[in-house]
């Protein structure tokens, strides 16, 4: 598996509610190279989930264009899939009925099917786990299962949405390290969106500091410390202070 | 959750859990039933009422006794669960099609909704006239009535439900490649099962007490109408016998079944882990 590129042109987006318009994006336009890890960070609101839907194809942009591999978004797809922060993992399922969702959808046959699932739910130390109830497992586990449920469609491009925003510190760290693992392991192009700067500064290769609503693009800081990185790291926390200094002079304009 | 194993091994047996159970909950229910008993045969003991008006508990006791041995009991108890079955899987087909509609044409939805709001207030014995005028005194009268006393309530429940399924749930999904009819059955069923199977309770209970009403009025069998000729003969036994049955044949379904049903798929679901 490997990644794919993504071309963000000139996105706007807009929605239209019951108390006016309200504009998420303003000319948004970014390039992220086919394997890339980029973080995204910005202040809460300013249209990163957006964004995000409207490279996963689930939302349209009001003008402007994002283009996979130089191919233009229309659906929905399993090449892009977006981990959501709460997981949406689905309840009536148990933990391999979850994973094993999309490559039903796909119509592979059972028994490869559930070689498949075996596979990434050992990939996320989940094996133990293939049959209980999602209400079962802690913040940390329901994310890893989110993971593996992305993974085994084997996407071009893992679109995560504050993923471990409700984690407890511990599993934040665990997961931290587990995402860039299996980034090295796939390949696969990560645009990550988050509000931690810290986060941000310890995953990504880029790290883009998105604006107030409308949001668009402010800085891009190129982060190449080697991996794989731990939130500690004094590479880590010099990259935090210089993105923390721009975000300041931002707050001052 | 491995901590949550270890307090559940912490937890008495099994059997002692159910015994402490049952004190806690089933025995208050039997004393109060011996309680209505009692109070039930003082009243009559004190003859406040002329006999006619008002039976003793083994007055009615007996007289169930007696229509259960002439088979009239048993009888009267099949015709009117099959009635209630035969209109009820009706109601649920027809409600589950207007629901679909709805949901899938949200401008017809929105045009529709104030009148089935509307047509659900209307007591369903105010269908048994117009029952009665277009089908005669007949089984589709008493289905009709029962069908229009039920379909509307399920149409809405089954609306709404179908509404309040997540939107992350339908994100998820679709980014997985589903959509369509694969989308409502593969998802947004599955996602709002606890809200249906209430909805189906709530039907199954306007049903329940449409058919009754219809029964009395105009049936030639089943429960509401030996309830009824209870009346015609001033058989004040047999009219509470047979409320007394109907009491209970409510109670067995809706309290019992529909409850421990509702109550496993909540488990599964996760939306009462502590019961």
């Amino acid at each position: 598996m490997s990644g794919a590129s993504v071309r963000i042109s000139g996105v706007v987006k807009s929605f239209t509610g019951e108390s006016g318009t309200v504009q998420a994006l303003d000319k948004m336009s970014l390039e992220v190279a086919a394997g890339e890890f980029v973080t995204l960070v910005g202040p809460s609101g300013c249209g990163k989930s957006t964004l995000l839907n409207i490279v996963a194809g689930l939302e349209e942009p009001t003008s402007g264009l994002v283009e996979i591999d130089g191919k233009e978004v229309e659906d929905p797809s399993s090449d892009r899939i977006v981990v959501f922060q709460d997981g949406a993992l689905f309840p009536w399922l148990d933990v391999s009925g979850n994973v094993e969702f999309g490559v039903k959808e796909a119509g592979i046959p059972k028994e490869k099917r559930s070689q498949e699932v075996t596979k990434y739910l050992k990939m996320v130390q989940l094996d133990k786990f293939a049959k209980s109830r999602i209400h079962e497992l802690s913040g940390g586990m329901k994310q890893r299962v989110a993971l593996a449920r992305a993974l085994i469609l084997k996407p071009k491009i893992l679109l995560m949405d504050e993923p471990f925003a409700a984690l407890d510190a511990q599993s934040r760290d665990d997961l931290q390290a587990k995402i860039q693992e299996l980034w090295l392991e796939t390949g696969t192009t990560i645009m990550f969106v988050t509000h931690n700067v810290r986060e941000a500064a310890c995953l990504g290769d880029r790290v883009v500091v998105l604006t107030r609503r409308p949001g668009t693009v402010k800085t891009i800081f190129d982060n190449q410390a080697p991996r794989p990185r731990r939130i500690e790291d004094e590479d880590v926390i010099e990259k935090v202070r210089e993105i923390n200094k721009v975000i300041e002079r931002q707050t001052d304009d | 959750m491995i901590d949550a194993k270890k307090t559940d091994s912490l937890q008495p047996s099994i059997g002692v859990r159910s015994m402490h159970y049952l004190i806690k909950n089933i025995l208050p229910v039997i004393v109060v039933f011996f309680a209505i008993f009692i109070v039930w045969a003082i009243l009559f003991r004190l003859n406040l009422w002329p006999q006619y008006l008002f039976p003793s508990p083994l007055q009615v006791l007996d007289k169930l006794v007696a229509l259960w041995n002439q088979g009239l009991l048993a009888r009267g108890v099949g015709i009117t669960i099959q009635r209630l079955m035969v209109a009820f899987s009706l109601s649920l087909m027809l409600g589950i099609a207007l629901a679909f509609l709805m949901a899938n044409f949200p401008t017809l939805g929105r045009g529709t909704q104030p009148y089935i709001l509307g047509l659900q207030t209307l007591p369903s014995i105010a269908w048994v006239p117009l029952g009665i005028l277009w089908f005669g005194y007949s089984e589709s009268a008493l289905l009709f009535v029962t069908i229009v006393g039920s379909v509307f309530s399920i149409t809405i429940s089954f609306t709404d439900a179908i509404k309040t399924v997540p939107p992350t749930y339908i994100r998820a999904a679709r980014n997985m490649g589903c959509d369509g009819i694969e989308l409502l059955y593969r998802v947004s069923i599955p996602a709002s099962l606890p809200n249906l199977i209430s909805g189906t309770k709530q039907g199954w209970s306007f049903a329940w007490r449409s058919l009754l009403g219809a029964e009395i009025i105009f049936a030639t069998a089943g429960l509401g109408f030996l309830l009824n000729v209870g009346r015609e003969f001033l058989d004040i036994s047999q009219v509470v016998a047979m409320m007394v049955t109907v009491l209970f044949l409510g109670i067995l379904f809706e309290r019992i079944i529909f409850n421990k049903i509702q109550e496993w798929v909540n488990r599964r679901w996760g939306l009462s882990p502590h019961t």
